[in-house]
C-alpha cells in the first residue's frame, strides 16, 4: 500500500493538505477487503454455531471497517493528526455514550439488581 | 502598532479552516447519531405489540443496500482522484456512480420501509417502531442531503468549475458521505445484524 508522509513547510506546521499520498490501487484493494468483511459479517449471521460469540465477533469486524474506511478513504491516515483528534474525540464519547446506556438498561435489569 | 501587526500574522493551527470546521462538525454528528442509536437499543426490547424484528428483516436485502453505500464509498474516492489529476471524464463517472449508488441505497430502503409499513410497523406502533424509523430516517435524510450536495459539485465539474486546486469542495463533501457510510455500517451490524 503505497502511502507518503505528509508535506511539512519550514515551520514545522503542515497544511492538512495530502496530495497523491494514497494511490488508486490501494483506494480499490481497501474497497475490496471492506467487501470481504461485510461477507464475512453476513455469512457469520447464518451460522447457528456461533450464536454465542456472534456479537463480539461482529462488534470487532464492525470497528475494522469502520477505521479502514476513516483512515483510507476520509484520508486520516495522511492527514493533520488535528482532524483525527477531533473526530476521535466525537466518536469516543458517542461510543462511551451508547455503551453506558445499553448497560444501563439493557444489561443490568436481566439481574434485577 | 501596525508594524507589530505585520510582524505577527494571525494565529493558526496549519490547516484549513473549511476542514477543521467540517471535521467538528462530523464529531459532533457521531454525538448525534450516538444518541439515536442509544434510544433504539435501549427501546426495541420494550415493545409490547409487534411487529417484532425478527418478524421484518430480510438480511439478504439490507446487504444489497449496504453494499450499494460500500461502493458508493469507493466510488467517490475515485471521483477525488479524477478532480486532483484533472481527469474530468474519469471523475465525472465516479461521482455520477456514487449518486447512482446513494439512489440505489434510497430506493432499496424505500421499499424496505413499505414491507415494513404493510406488515404494521409504523412510527406510532411500538418503542421499537419509533426508535427505528427515527434512526434509520435520520440517516436517509443524511443521504439525500449528501446526493442533493454531490450533484451539486457534479454540475461544477461538468461545467469546468473545479480545477484541482479545488479539489478541497469535493474531498469535504467525501468527509461526509464517507461518514454516512460508516454510520450505515454501525446501524447495518447492531440494529439488523445483533439486535
Amino acid at each position: 500500500m503505497s502511502t507518503e508522509a505528509v508535506a511539512h513547510d519550514e515551520s514545522g506546521h503542515d497544511h492538512g493538505d495530502h496530495d497523491e499520498h494514497i494511490s488508486l490501487g490501494a483506494y480499490v484493494f481497501i474497497g475490496v477487503v471492506l467487501a470481504v468483511l461485510m461477507s464475512v459479517k453476513v455469512a457469520i449471521y447464518y451460522i447457528p454455531a456461533l450464536d454465542d460469540f456472534r456479537t463480539p465477533i461482529l462488534v470487532v469486524l464492525s470497528a475494522v471497517k469502520v477505521v479502514l474506511v476513516v483512515l483510507y478513504y476520509m484520508h486520516l491516515k495522511v492527514d493533520h493528526r488535528v482532524f483525527t483528534w477531533v473526530f476521535v474525540i466525537g466518536a469516543v464519547l458517542a461510543g462511551f455514550m451508547v455503551g453506558a446506556l445499553t448497560i444501563l438498561y439493557q444489561v443490568l435489569p436481566r439481574f434485577e439488581l | 502598532m501596525a508594524q507589530a501587526a505585520a510582524d505577527h500574522p494571525p494565529p493558526s493551527l496549519g490547516v484549513d479552516n473549511w476542514k477543521l470546521g467540517f471535521w467538528t462538525f462530523i464529531g459532533s454528528e457521531c454525538l448525534f447519531f450516538g444518541t439515536l442509536i442509544s434510544a433504539y437499543l435501549v427501546y426495541k426490547g420494550n415493545a409490547v405489540t409487534g411487529p417484532y424484528p425478527e418478524d421484518l428483516w430480510n438480511i439478504p436485502l439490507t446487504t444489497l443496500s449496504t453494499a450499494t453505500l460500500l461502493f458508493s464509498s469507493l466510488a467517490i474516492v475515485l471521483a477525488l482522484e479524477g478532480v486532483k489529476r484533472s481527469r474530468k471524464r474519469f471523475s465525472l463517472t465516479w461521482l455520477g456512480v456514487t449518486i447512482l449508488m446513494g439512489a440505489s441505497f434510497l430506493g432499496i430502503e424505500a421499499y424496505e420501509y413499505s414491507h415494513f409499513i404493510s406488515e404494521g410497523l409504523t412510527l406510532t406502533t411500538s418503542t421499537f417502531g419509533s426508535s427505528y424509523y427515527v434512526l434509520t430516517g435520520t440517516h436517509k435524510i443524511h443521504v439525500a442531503l449528501g446526493m442533493i450536495w454531490l450533484g451539486t459539485l457534479w454540475w461544477m465539474i461538468y461545467r469546468d468549475r473545479m480545477p484541482p486546486k479545488d479539489a478541497l469542495k469535493l474531498e469535504i463533501a467525501g468527509i461526509y458521505w464517507h461518514f454516512v457510510d460508516i454510520i450505515w455500517i454501525i446501524i447495518f451490524t447492531l440494529v439488523y445484524l445483533i439486535g
